[in-house]
């Protein structure tokens, strides 16, 4: 049976302390995407644009496969520039992740995703941020400026370095360690158990702690994911789509490999 | 509301047709414009299976129920739409027997041969007992009756008696073509088999179903007693805002203007 997937708004979320499961979407531009990672019990997806290709036409497709199945969105904008984050925004994101160096950066991330008077996001009527349905401007402007949390991705010494400035601006909902950039930046590349990397890490848990933030990571296995909801982390990415797809098929390929070895009967 | 609870109603239910837009919005469009529900045209249209299978998806991201028109009776055709979440078939048949197949298509076993395939788009990849996925899906989808020949016409009572037909739908372009007088919708001809049409769901407590073109023929037609109205569709509507607005721009600027 499908699990009884509870649906929360991505900014209850990052309130909630409780755990949070999706998963990151980098290949599989498909209708049916939303309907069956919900099946399997997803409560968000994040849509990568930074490494997967995917263009606006593709997220702007994507993010309503993902609406098609009530799944919030996190779109992992390819850089911080302003227009990134509003077209991602415009087409109907429902969160923003970036990756700020600076306390100075998160404000200017925190700008482009914010009406004025918090920001200074461009003012679209009438299109796919709104569901098409033109509403109050003013009541608009105010919804969406409480409604999409950014998810500050850290993934450099740099951010570390700044880590209590960054968690400290208002507009930063939830702090996401970025494994492999972060360890690669800290001049251990894949060596996610040195400790220079562990330090760090612990460094943005302590600060996500300290200022009431959201904690999210991205989880490649079961246990990995139990440790790290120990740790206080409540919004966990399970793996990947292409990931997810070359494991189950490499376990299942290896499996039928492994039983049907030796003799068999042959036709006469 | 599901598409069988539309025909069950009797209360107004309104939705437009879909031959061109093909766009991640048209679902939040149309629901923002207050439809109910969309007839997916693939008689016309062009639309491919992969097409269709997004629009099924952008239709179900604002919950506007898809009536899908299969391009023949052919059951592969009836079941490749099921199979990508249509709900509800239209399609043209001409007898009693044409209705059968077409619920044969459309139902699987016991109450007809629909080839069954779970955990994929109809039933939004979820997994569950199969037997109660099959008698969900038997419940759901629901067959439009499209009446658009002097056959059909004859016939049209016995297919209305026919259990798993939910709509009669006289197609009124093809219908005056048929009887020989194209385009003539008022023409006594046309009018007698239309009315027989809509007296023939009458009678057999069936939905009755028409595109209306404007606003007063749809007006007319509620008053007759249809209850599923499709108002014009995508490019039409589209296309007569926008030379609405431009020409009442043009008749606006035709005097000479300050330099």
């Amino acid at each position: 049976m499908a699990p009884n997937v509870k649906e929360m708004a991505l900014k209850e979320m990052t309130k909630s302390r409780k755990m949070n499961i999706g998963t990151v979407v980098v290949e599989f531009d498909t209708p049916g995407i939303g309907h069956i990672l919900k099946s399997a019990g997803a409560e968000f997806v994040l849509v990568d644009m930074e490494y997967s290709g995917f263009s606006y036409n593709s997220l702007k497709r994507l993010l309503c496969y993902l609406q098609a199945a009530d799944l919030p969105s996190i779109v992992r904008v390819p850089t911080s520039r302003f227009d990134h984050i509003n077209r991602a925004l415009d087409v109907g994101a429902d969160g923003i992740m970036a990756s700020p160096g600076t306390a100075d950066e998160c404000h200017a991330i925190v700008d482009a995703m914010k009406y004025a008077p918090h920001g200074s996001r461009n003012l679209a009527v009438g299109v796919a941020l709104d569901r098409y349905a033109p509403q109050p401007v003013v009541k608009k402007m105010r919804a969406a400026n409480g409604a999409i949390p950014f998810f500050a991705l850290i993934e450099s010494a740099e951010a570390v370095e700044n880590i209590e400035a960054i968690a400290a601006v208002k507009g930063v909902d939830c702090l996401w360690p970025g494994p492999n950039d972060l360890a690669y930046s800290l001049g251990v590349p894949g060596d996610f158990k040195s400790a220079t990397y562990r330090q760090a890490e612990r460094k943005v848990v302590a600060a996500g702690l300290k200022h009431s933030k959201s904690l999210a990571r991205i989880a490649g296995d079961a246990r990995t994911a139990g440790n790290l909801y120990k740790q206080g982390y409540d919004i966990l990415v399970y793996s990947g789509d292409v990931w997810l797809l070359q494991k189950a098929m490499h376990t299942g390929i290896e499996g039928l490999r492994a039983k049907c070895r030796g003799a068999r009967r042959q036709a006469a | 509301m599901t598409l069988k609870q539309m025909t069950r109603t009797r209360k107004l239910n309104i939705g437009t047709n879909l031959v061109e837009f093909d766009t991640p919005g048209i679902g939040q469009l149309l629901k923002a414009a207050g439809m109910e529900f969309a007839m997916v045209d693939q008689e016309y249209s062009g639309f491919g299976y992969e097409s269709l299978k997004r629009i099924l998806r952008y239709l179900q991201t604002a919950d506007v129920a898809a009536i899908v028109r299969v391009p023949t009776l052919r059951p592969d055709h009836i079941a490749r739409a099921l199979d990508l979440g249509a709900e509800g078939i239209i399609c043209s048949p001409v007898t009693a027997d044409d209705c059968r197949a077409v619920v044969g298509a459309m139902k699987y076993a016991p109450e007809g041969h629909r080839g069954l395939n779970t955990g994929v788009a109809h039933d939004r990849y979820t997994d569950g007992p199969v037997v109660e996925k099959i008698r969900a899906a038997n419940r759901l989808t629901t067959f439009f009756a499209l009446i658009e020949s002097p056959e059909a016409v004859e016939n049209v009572e016995e297919m209305a008696s026919i259990k798993g037909v939910d709509a009669l739908w006289p197609g009124i372009n093809d219908l005056a073509y048929s009887l020989g007088v194209p385009g003539e919708f008022n023409h006594p001809k046309v009018k007698r088999a239309h009315d027989r049409v809509a007296a023939a769901a009458h009678k057999y407590g069936k939905s009755a179903a028409r595109t209306a073109f404007d606003v007063k023929s749809g007006v007319a037609l509620y008053k007759q007693g249809f209850d599923i109205l499709a108002y014009s569709g995508d490019v039409w509507v589209f296309k007569r805002a926008m030379k609405e607005g431009a020409d009442a721009i043009r008749a606006k600027c035709k005097a000479p203007k300050a330099r």
